[in-house]
């Protein structure tokens, strides 16, 4: 969800940098750099570049960018934007090399800092992208989008580093880009999910809230404060927030796929079913939507509808691990032993740290009389059971004594 | 050797084909399916070999059929890069392999919105047993992931079974183009090409031109012209026609392909122009089984108008060696050595011509 949450986000967050970030060059306009100014017919065709750009048509972006460039071999927006074009293409040592050309140009060209920066972090490359990007803030301190940069740049350091002082760095980061740009609703909405992952749920909600301020008629913005006010034990803040998204967009599958979850954990079985059947009639791709589906069929003992989903979403994920232990569980319900069993067989395969199907599996053994397979099933339950299930791990080491 | 070539098909546009044996009816006379199978086969390395299947279209959008085909035609290419490793795809998917722990690749893929998501499922042997399932979600079309993510999933499919990449292969076949679109074409002409039927010549010349079009300066369409090209004029001779003209077309997308298709540079570049000094021009490296079959055969041709048949011989035996279902340079194998007054070997080759192509010797 969280990461659904993220793609949406990011994608957002790149149109937003395009248009704040890109350079429309006025022909005669005065240069702060000491660079040669770009000549008349050189902007023109940097500015068109932009024009098709936000039409979505990066291909003939690129060929007007380039030409700029051709025409003024120092053009420095015109790399910057042709920079912007490459990483859009998916092209980062391109995209690189444009940025790197902008800031040999003019070193004092900040932009381009804080877009190398994006670069590297997309790479992977988070201390280079923290050092660039602090580089480039050093020359403009009040770039919005290098603080908000440097902020991505430290929240992935929060993942790799144990140090929590990068948490408290990201979340400076991002509160400075808000304080330069207080519209920039994707900073709010990072800001939140940063405050969430540490518990801190009252900031959350401010920074919820903020974002929903710029944005009333997100409707991510209030499915993400419903999922916030779910975590907060707020059940019916969540109702109204994931009723208020829908009033906003009635198609809109995530707020059917919410308003299920919270049917499904007020035990409403029929209401939660029907969300979830608008969802896979609106995304009939949607996995997940399958799989709660199929979840809720089972809970309710509609045990042939619960395989038929389920069945569903693992012909769409095949790699979909509880897709595929829910189909063995419920044809296990329906006594069908053997079908069960090849079902977990199936997703030890595709996962082979699934606790719930190994422990299943090695009861199915035992039953069968293939005692060593048993044992063998009880011993990888008790591995990959990490902490977990200790009840189950208690009766597999039970079981692994008795032989 | 390319100078050679040139040289060897002048001679040949004029002069007549010595082709008596050849019947109009030779193009339904030979199983090119088969027979192009067995080449490609023969080009292989030895090692484990892989079967790549058809990806399964499961979101069903317009324009997305290509990658039914032209996803396992990249996970070919990359994998037999290689060079240590079989890869069995396209025409060669349904041939039987003899050995019991070959492996299966095979998969789907769902455009989401903007999206592209694809499964891919290792198993091995008969009994398809499970070894891996690998997913990977990137931005489609125009997005250069499309490459790089199918690329690293084949690295850990090669690491997997011990098979380390040729670097610079691998390198060369992954950033061959970063323009989903021109793959598109590409993989829609090699399709087209993989029919081996004359019908189909037409529509895989207007791919691979598009591929150009769409990206001059990515090797895939200049390779898929000479690919073509030299199918089309090995078609022609054995059906007794003059196919130099299209040799010589496969020679110079091989030019074009050596002088225009590079990788990009990073940047614009704009150096001072240096003062050309006159300098031999490079020939290009003829990788195509069929062109290198084509010099030793035309090389036979013009020992056999000048009656020195011993060398003719040497040449069309070498043609056979390249190509071994070269019916023609069979057929020339055994009036050579009829000539040279060597019946056991004029026979047998004889024989070995019939059963390529039965209408060659009627």
């Amino acid at each position: 969800m969280i990461a659904q949450f993220g793609e949406r986000m990011m994608k957002k967050i790149f149109l937003l940098m395009i248009t704040s970030f890109l350079f429309f060059a006025p022909a005669n306009s005065g240069a702060k750099k000491k660079i040669t100014m770009p000549t008349a017919r050189a902007a023109y065709h940097n500015n068109q570049g932009i024009s098709f750009l936000n039409a979505g048509n990066t291909d003939r972006a690129e060929i007007e960018f380039k030409t700029a460039i051709e025409l003024s071999r120092e053009y420095v927006e015109a790399y910057n934007n042709l920079g912007i074009i490459y990483k859009m293409k998916g092209d980062l040592a391109r995209s690189e090399a444009q940025f790197k050309k902008a800031i040999e140009l003019d070193k004092n060209y900040a932009a381009a800092y804080s877009h190398l920066g994006a670069v590297y972090l997309a790479q992977g490359r988070v201390d280079d992208a923290i050092a660039i990007i602090k580089k480039g803030l050093k020359k403009d301190g009040t770039l919005a989008d290098g603080h908000y940069q440097l902020g991505l740049a430290y929240v992935e350091k929060t993942k790799t580093s144990k140090d929590k002082d990068y948490i408290q760095l990201a979340e400076d980061s991002l509160k400075k880009a808000t304080e330069l740009n207080p519209s920039l609703t994707h900073v709010h909405n990072l800001l939140a999910q940063i405050y969430e992952k540490s518990g801190d749920y009252e900031k959350a909600q401010i920074r919820r809230r903020l974002g929903l301020a710029d944005q009333p008629t997100s409707v991510d913005g209030w499915l993400q404060l419903g999922r916030l006010y779910l975590k907060k034990n707020e059940p019916y803040q969540a109702q109204n927030c994931f009723l208020k998204a829908l009033e906003l967009d009635p198609s809109s599958p995530d707020a059917h796929m919410e308003l299920g979850h919270f049917y499904a954990f007020e035990g409403k079985h029929l209401e939660a079913a029907n969300e979830f059947k608008s969802v896979t009639t609106l995304r009939p791709t949607d996995e997940k939507a399958w799989f709660s589906l199929g979840t809720v069929y089972m809970s309710s003992g509609k045990n042939s509808d619960a395989v038929a989903a389920l069945r569903k979403a693992k012909e769409i994920n095949p790699n979909y691990s509880d897709a595929s232990f829910n189909l063995g569980l419920t044809l296990y319900r329906m006594g069908k032993t053997l079908e069960a069993e090849r079902e977990w067989e199936y997703t030890i395969n595709i996962d082979p740290k699934h606790p719930r199907a190994l422990y299943n599996l090695a009861n199915i053994y035992e039953l069968k009389g293939e005692k060593g397979k048993a044992a063998s099933m009880y011993k990888s339950f008790i591995d990959a059971a990490g902490g977990n299930f200790p009840a189950e791990v208690e009766i597999a080491k039970k079981k692994i004594r008795g032989g | 050797m390319f100078r050679g070539i040139t040289r060897v098909l002048l001679i040949l546009s004029i002069a007549l084909l010595i082709s008596n044996g050849a019947n109009a009816q030779g193009r339904s006379c030979i199983n090119w399916q088969r027979l192009m199978s067995d080449l490609e086969i023969s080009q292989m390395p030895q090692g484990r070999a892989v079967q790549i299947l058809e990806f399964q279209n499961f979101t069903k959008k317009d324009g997305d059929e290509w990658m039914t085909h032209g996803i396992p035609l990249y996970l070919s290419d990359l994998i037999s890069a290689s060079g240590s490793v079989r890869p069995y795809s396209g025409p060669t998917a349904s041939s039987p392999l003899s050995t019991p722990n070959f492996l299966t690749i095979s998969g789907l893929f769902q455009n989401l919105d903007g999206k592209l998501r694809i499964f891919i499922r290792v198993t091995e042997g008969n009994a398809g047993i499970f070894v891996q399932q690998f997913e990977a979600t990137f931005p489609y079309p125009d997005n250069k992931e499309f490459f790089t993510k199918q690329a690293s999933i084949v690295e850990e499919i090669l690491k997997k079974i011990g098979a380390s990449p040729d670097g610079a292969k691998f390198s060369a076949v992954r950033d061959a183009t970063c323009s989903t679109r021109a793959y598109e074409s590409y993989s829609k002409g090699m399709r087209a090409l993989h029919s081996y039927s004359s019908g189909n010549f037409a529509a895989a010349k207007l791919w691979f031109e598009d591929t150009k079009r769409i990206d001059y300066r990515s090797p895939l369409g200049y390779q898929g012209l000479v690919k073509l090209y030299s199918f089309e004029g090995f078609y022609q001779r054995q059906n007794g026609k003059n196919g130099a003209t299209l040799f010589q077309n496969a020679g110079n997308e091989l030019t074009a392909m050596q002088r225009l298709a590079k990788p990009a540079p990073l940047l614009m570049t704009f150096k001072k122009p240096k003062v050309l000094k006159k300098e031999k021009p490079s020939e290009p490296k003829i990788g195509d089984p069929l062109m290198q079959n084509e010099i030793a055969f035309q090389e036979g041709m013009a020992f056999v108008q000048s009656g020195d048949w011993a060398t003719a011989r040497e040449a069309f035996r070498r043609a056979v060696a390249i190509v071994p279902d070269d019916a023609m340079s069979w057929y020339y194998i055994s009036i050579s050595s009829s000539n040279l007054g060597d019946n056991r070997a004029s026979a047998d080759a004889y024989q070995r011509a019939a059963a390529i192509n039965p209408c060659l010797t009627k």
